[in-house]
């Protein structure tokens, strides 16, 4: 008999089909009552649910950690933090303690480092938008400005005219690192000449002081090789302005884009099994650095502006089941209180969620939807998670990054974000927005009072 | 010169007491004139010139001859010839014997002399001299008629009592005068220009009059009292540094000075008593004593911190007592040393110091360092410990600690499991380098084939040579480093300090390390019963003879790391912001400075102030090498700082008043013959020394006016490191440059038992780490002074660095306007 032929397919591996050994052995299923040394159902007791946690401890480790990797292979490491990834300004202030300078990319952010207590000097404006006005006030606090296009170039050379001191600036790069998605919208291209051509601009310009090369290869990138070659065609960018223009560059910024132990949607392997050790980058980079030929005293300035791999592990989110139910498939969902609105990185990530009692039974896959009335609110297509019923606890974990500054004050209000320190002691950091915070700026005309 | 000084104070008095004799005065000052002359126009050593070494013979001969013949033409002539004579004579030993590290003292002097006398027999023009006394009346009574020859009379003769007249007689007797009157000018000199010789030159006149009183001998012939209290006066406080030590030296030299004494007076018959040349004994006994002594102690091997030789004369026991005690440790130990780096980047913890007990670095093999990488926690590793990966060390880059040639390579070893260990390979994969012949470095447990050098190749400091790894006997990744005197892998050791590094005490309280994962096999690494394959089979040379730093050059002791530290604990934890400023840093860098480091942290930064990351926590160590648990990294020097403090010799700086620009004065670096750099003002004259290594500027000494420019920027800069530290450890300021009459002297007086009049200089950065590309640097600086418990803020200053040069220096003194200085580099 003849078989009736059948388009072939491509289907989405789900997880749990990855260990031999069946799901019992999936990541995900182990009960996790505690984060950062506090009791879970405690703090969503003290703070309502859903709740943000950042813990102070590993916010510090991490920084630690990123100074150990680098700080062993090279000289001279600045960490710059990269303040749209976590702005809450104790998180920043962590950061800053930990001897970190601030990487803004917005006038808003700017005012926030200052805020922050950050010196002027010590402030990377990067960032493709930067109004007359922001460029003033960077060269006003004597911020270094990262130029991103020759309109700004003109723009900068304008509000830099005739201030008492040259505006520092650094050009932005775009460059080929090899890597299979190349961000070329930031900056100058390094193979087109344009990235020289910046170079010169700069270098002539008496307003202005060339001090640095900075170039952002991506973001969550799973390749050290190619900071190593970013590095390189930076430092040989770096040597041909001192030969050919006399122009010393202190520092070389290599952006960040260091990925967390988060599984990216779409990975064949778990986060932590994928990502490479900070080290390999380390390695790269201080590799490709110590054999660009610098003379030893010569060596630039090494600047990360690590962000994600700093503080995704340091953020916990804690919900509460709401409702559960059985789809059409028969694959069991269920609805949580938190949802994309505050979960954003939910599009990008499969993120780690554990359930918090330890005898809920048998792991199965499950849809973890979101409080929103809308379709796309869906915080894990698939989930290996115990049955849960209302009120259940749920953590999620690797949440520091991007979370609290893209969440969305969408349907509902965004909740307490809570900090533990050293001691274990819990600090709110950013209340629960009430009705009030959220009217505030808004105003209703006379003819509809 | 003629007290070891160069006061000008004590010059003058002297001078003066020689004209208690005029004929002798004359003389000398016409003899010292020529020798002055003599030396310049012999093109001989400009600086010994300058100083008086050439010279202060020849006074001696112009003041001693007129005593023995009587003034005339012929006198005249025979001071002329004993000018000379006394030149060549101090030109020569002076060569002979400074190759020895001695000073010729007055020999020269006693042999022109002798010399002189034995040959004025053939010369019937010379008159022997009067006696003085008549002598001395005669003269009066030409001049002034009877009321002078009366006062005269009744000056010379009045009626001290014994004792003191006697002390200031031994004083005179030194410039060969026999007068209290003389003495007493010598006393107050002696006096103005050093506490501590003047009380020593009692210590030992009382000294020689008890020994005299206990031998019954005659203590009253006055000249005799001289030998004892120069020769105390010599090894007590200028050849040593003062301390009890060299007074119990100057109390024990009088037996020996009392000793030489009788036996030269009885053997050149000076007293006439046996048929001796019929010469006087002179300065002869003192000179012995102190030539003696001081060749004895210059052979010491181990010189230890008894009694430590000047290792810069100064002219002054003050100025060598507290410049001693500015800086201990802070000199290179050798004369040659090889500055030597630390052979990583980075944090990394010490685990194994030298002879610390540490259980496997025993015996010949005790001065070895070995150093891992720990977090916050004091972790050396992520994860579980089980994978070599695990250790934050395992794979990190390890550089050539100096300059040098690839001596041995071994990297065909596999790295060990983590718990393992191989005993076989001792040493694992290293590295050895030769810097100098007898001077070898050695980096052991290297990851396997992680070696980037070839033997024979050359390396510069600072060149990555391998990676860290985990063979050998090496349970865990760690790096072992030593150094050798002899090639082999696995020499015995040599102790050998670093140049400079950053180090933080060991958390005294730091939680419990995780239990580890590894087999405690209990590692006997290089005792050489343990290894027996390996150090045979390498062949471990038998004559290696240990060389430098214990065995180094004499005089130049070198104090070790025994510097007790506040433990920088908790300094981590924002717990110690409310640590207490009672904490307070000690003197000398007794204590670290750690604890108030955190409390001085960023003031730009508006949250209340904590130990920002680890780097706040660090202290500057020089000259020294890590203890077991200390943190430790390399220094990262701020380009801009550097450059601005480097002053190469040439440079010429302007320097004006912020407010009035007009006249610039305008200080020139230069070096002396020592190649010691030092900045000089022209129109002042004032000189400031000044030592740049590589992570500190030391001003080192001060000669010039007192409200000197010059002098403000020695003390507003008296010791910056070149690299960011919030506040470095305070350092203690030599007393006599303040210049404090009352307390001063005070403290002088007892300076060799106890400090307790304390200048302290101390050095803030406000604000966080600048970074390398900063465009301007703040520092600020204070001078404190404590005594008696209590503190007194003596100035306070702000040095700005922009752009790499020195821009301005502000200096606030209590009931002064502010002092505003801007620096210029001129082009030369």
């Amino acid at each position: 008999m003849k078989l009736p032929y059948e388009r072939p397919t491509l289907r989405r591996l789900t997880a749990g089909t990855l260990s031999k050994f069946g799901p019992q052995a999936g990541a995900g299923v182990r009960p996790v009552a505690e984060v950062a040394g506090a009791s879970v159902p405690a703090l969503l007791a003290q703070f309502g649910s859903p709740l943000f946690v950042l813990s102070e401890r590993q916010l510090r480790r991490s920084a630690q950690a990123l100074r150990r990797s680098f700080g062993t292979r090279y000289p001279r490491v600045q960490l710059a933090w990269s303040y749209k990834t976590n702005y809450l300004n104790a998180v920043c202030r962590v950061f800053h303690q930990e001897g970190a300078w601030a990487e803004v990319v917005s006038g808003f952010e700017l005012e926030k480092a200052l805020g922050n207590g950050v010196p002027g000097h010590h402030i990377l404006f990067n960032g493709p938008s930067k109004t007359a006005a922001d460029l003033a006030r960077a060269a006003e606090v004597d911020a270094v400005v990262h130029l991103d296009s020759f309109d700004e170039l003109r723009a900068l050379l304008a509000v830099a005219a005739g201030r008492p001191r040259p505006v520092r600036v650094a050009v932005r790069v775009n460059l080929d690192a090899g890597l299979p998605q190349r961000w070329d919208r930031f900056g100058f291209n390094l193979e087109n000449g344009q990235a020289w051509q910046a170079v010169q601009q700069v270098a002539a310009a008496p307003d202005l002081a060339l001090v640095g090369l900075h170039c952002h290869l991506g973001t969550f990138v799973l390749e050290p090789a190619a900071y190593g070659t970013a590095a390189a065609k930076l430092a040989a960018l770096a040597q041909r302005a001192t030969h050919e223009l006399h122009q010393t560059i202190d520092y070389l910024d290599l952006g960040g884009g260091f990925p967390s132990l988060n599984t990216l949607k779409g990975s064949y392997l778990p986060g932590p099994d994928l990502v490479p050790d900070l080290d390999e980058y380390a390695a790269a980079v201080a590799e490709a650095l110590l054999g660009a030929g610098f003379a030893p005293e010569a060596l630039p300035l090494l600047v990360l502006e690590a962000g994600r791999a700093l503080v995704d592990e340091a953020g916990y989110l804690l919900g509460t089941v709401l409702a559960t139910k059985q789809l059409p498939d028969g694959r069991r969902a269920t609805v949580l209180d938190f949802g994309v609105n505050l979960l954003f990185t939910a599009y990008w990530y499969d993120h780690l969620i554990s359930p918090v009692r330890a005898d809920a039974g048998r792991p199965e896959p499950t849809v973890l939807y979101g409080p929103l009335c809308m379709n796309i609110d869906v915080v894990r297509e698939t989930a290996l998670l115990p049955p849960l019923g209302p009120g259940d606890q749920l953590v999620v974990h690797r949440v520091g990054a991007y979370n609290m500054s893209q969440w969305q004050q969408f349907i509902t209000l965004r909740p307490n974000v809570i900090l533990l320190d050293l001691q274990g002691n819990s600090h709110i950091i950013r209340e629960a927005e009430t009705l009030e915070y959220v009217q505030q700026p808004e105003r209703v005309p006379e003819h509809l009072l | 010169m003629l007290f070891f000084s160069q006061h000008l104070g004590l010059a003058g008095l002297l001078l003066l007491a020689t004209f208690a004799q005029p004929w002798a005065g004359a003389a000398g000052l016409g003899a010292a004139a020529l020798a002055v002359a003599g030396a310049r126009l012999g093109g001989f050593r400009r600086d010994w010139t300058d100083l008086g070494a050439y010279s202060f013979n020849s006074l001696l001969v112009g003041l001693a001859l007129p005593l023995y013949f009587a003034p005339g033409w012929a006198l005249v002539g025979l001071v002329g010839l004993g000018a000379g004579l006394a030149l060549l004579l101090s030109v020569a030993l002076g060569g002979w014997l400074a190759g020895r590290g001695l000073p010729f003292l007055s020999l020269p002097f006693v042999l022109t002399i002798w010399l002189l006398l034995l040959g004025s027999h053939r010369l019937p023009q010379l008159l022997p001299a009067e006696a003085s006394g008549a002598y001395w009346l005669n003269q009066a009574y030409a001049l002034g008629g009877p009321p002078l020859a009366n006062a005269a009379r009744w000056v010379t003769e009045a009626d001290w009592p014994a004792l003191p007249a006697a002390y200031l007689r031994a004083l005179a007797a030194v410039l060969l005068q026999d007068s209290p009157w003389a003495g007493l000018l010598v006393a107050a000199g002696l006096l103005w220009h050093s506490r501590i010789t003047f009380i020593l030159s009692l210590i030992a006149f009382l000294g020689t009059w008890g020994l005299g009183a206990l031998t019954g001998g005659a203590t009253d012939t006055y000249d005799l009292g001289a030998n004892y209290v120069m020769g105390a006066v010599a090894v007590g406080a200028v050849f040593a540094v003062p301390s009890a030590g060299s007074y119990a030296l100057a109390l024990a030299s009088l037996p020996l000075t009392a000793v030489v004494l009788a036996a030269a007076d009885a053997l050149l018959g000076a007293g006439g008593t046996s048929g001796g040349a019929g010469l006087p004994a002179l300065s002869l006994p003192y000179c012995g004593t102190a030539l003696l002594l001081l060749y004895v102690l210059l052979l010491r091997e181990r010189p230890g911190q008894w009694l430590v030789l000047t290792p810069v004369q100064r002219y002054s026991p003050e100025a060598n007592y507290y410049a001693q005690l500015a800086a201990p440790g802070q000199r290179p130990p050798l004369a040659d040393y090889l500055p030597l780096g630390l052979p990583f980047l980075g944090e990394w913890r010490c685990t194994q110091g030298y002879a610390d007990g540490g259980p496997t670095h025993q015996g010949p093999w005790g001065q070895a360092l070995d150093f891992v990488v720990a977090d916050a926690e004091g972790r050396t590793y992520q994860g579980n410990g089980l994978r070599l990966s695990d250790y934050y060390c395992f794979d990190k880059p390890v550089l050539a600690p100096a300059d040098g040639v690839v001596e041995a390579v071994v990297q065909h070893l596999p790295d060990n499991a983590v718990g393992e260990v191989d005993t076989r390979h001792n040493w694992g994969n290293t590295v050895v380098l030769r810097h100098r012949p007898g001077l070898y470095s050695q980096l052991s447990h290297l990851r396997a084939h992680s070696v980037r050098v070839q033997p024979g190749q050359a390396v510069r400091r600072g060149q990555v040579l391998a990676a860290c790894g985990s063979s050998g006997r090496s349970p865990e990744p760690h790096l072992h480093f030593q150094l050798q005197t002899a090639p082999a892998v696995g020499s015995p050791t040599l102790p050998y300090p670093f140049e400079a590094y950053l180090a933080q005490a060991a958390p005294a309280s730091a939680p419990p390390l995780q239990p580890k994962p590894v087999v405690a096999a209990t590692q006997v690494e290089a005792a050489p019963a343990a290894a027996p394959g390996e150090l045979t089979l390498l062949g471990r040379p038998k004559d290696a003879e240990p060389l430098g730093w214990l065995a180094a050059g004499p005089g130049r002791p070198w104090r070790g790391a025994a510097r007790p530290e506040v433990a920088g604990a908790a300094s981590r934890s924002p717990a110690v912001t409310a640590l207490p400023s009672e904490l307070e840093p000690a003197l000398g860098g007794v204590a670290a400075h750690q604890a108030n480091a955190t409390n001085a942290a960023p003031v730009a930064l508006a949250a209340p102030a904590t130990p920002a990351g680890a780097a706040m926590a660090f202290a500057l160590e020089t000259y020294t090498v890590p203890r077991a648990g200390q943190q430790v990294q390399p220094v990262r020097v701020l380009p801009g700082l550097a450059r601005a403090l480097r002053l190469p010799p040439g440079t010429r700086l302007a320097v004006q008043l912020a407010e009035n620009p007009a006249a610039p004065l305008v200080w020139e670096v230069l070096t002396d013959a020592y190649n010691q750099r030092y900045l000089h003002c022209a129109a002042s004259g004032a000189v400031a020394y000044f030592e740049l290594e590589e992570a500190l500027l030391r001003f080192t000494a001060y000669y010039g006016p007192r409200r000197g420019w010059l002098r403000e920027l020695y003390l507003a800069a008296y010791q910056v490191p070149l690299c960011y530290l919030p506040a470095p450890r305070p350092v203690a300021l030599p007393l006599p440059l303040l210049r404090l009459p009352g307390l001063g002297w005070l403290q002088d007086v007892a300076a060799p038992f106890g400090q307790f009049v304390r200048p302290v200089f101390s050095l803030q950065w406000p604000g966080p780490d600048p970074g390398p590309a900063a465009r301007q640097l703040t520092l600020r600086s204070e001078v404190r002074l404590r005594y008696f418990g209590r503190e007194r803020r003596l100035q306070a200053a702000e040095l700005t660095v922009a752009d790499g040069a020195l821009a301005t220096l502000t200096v606030h003194r209590a009931g002064q306007p502010p002092l505003r200085l801007a620096f210029s580099e001129v082009s030369a």
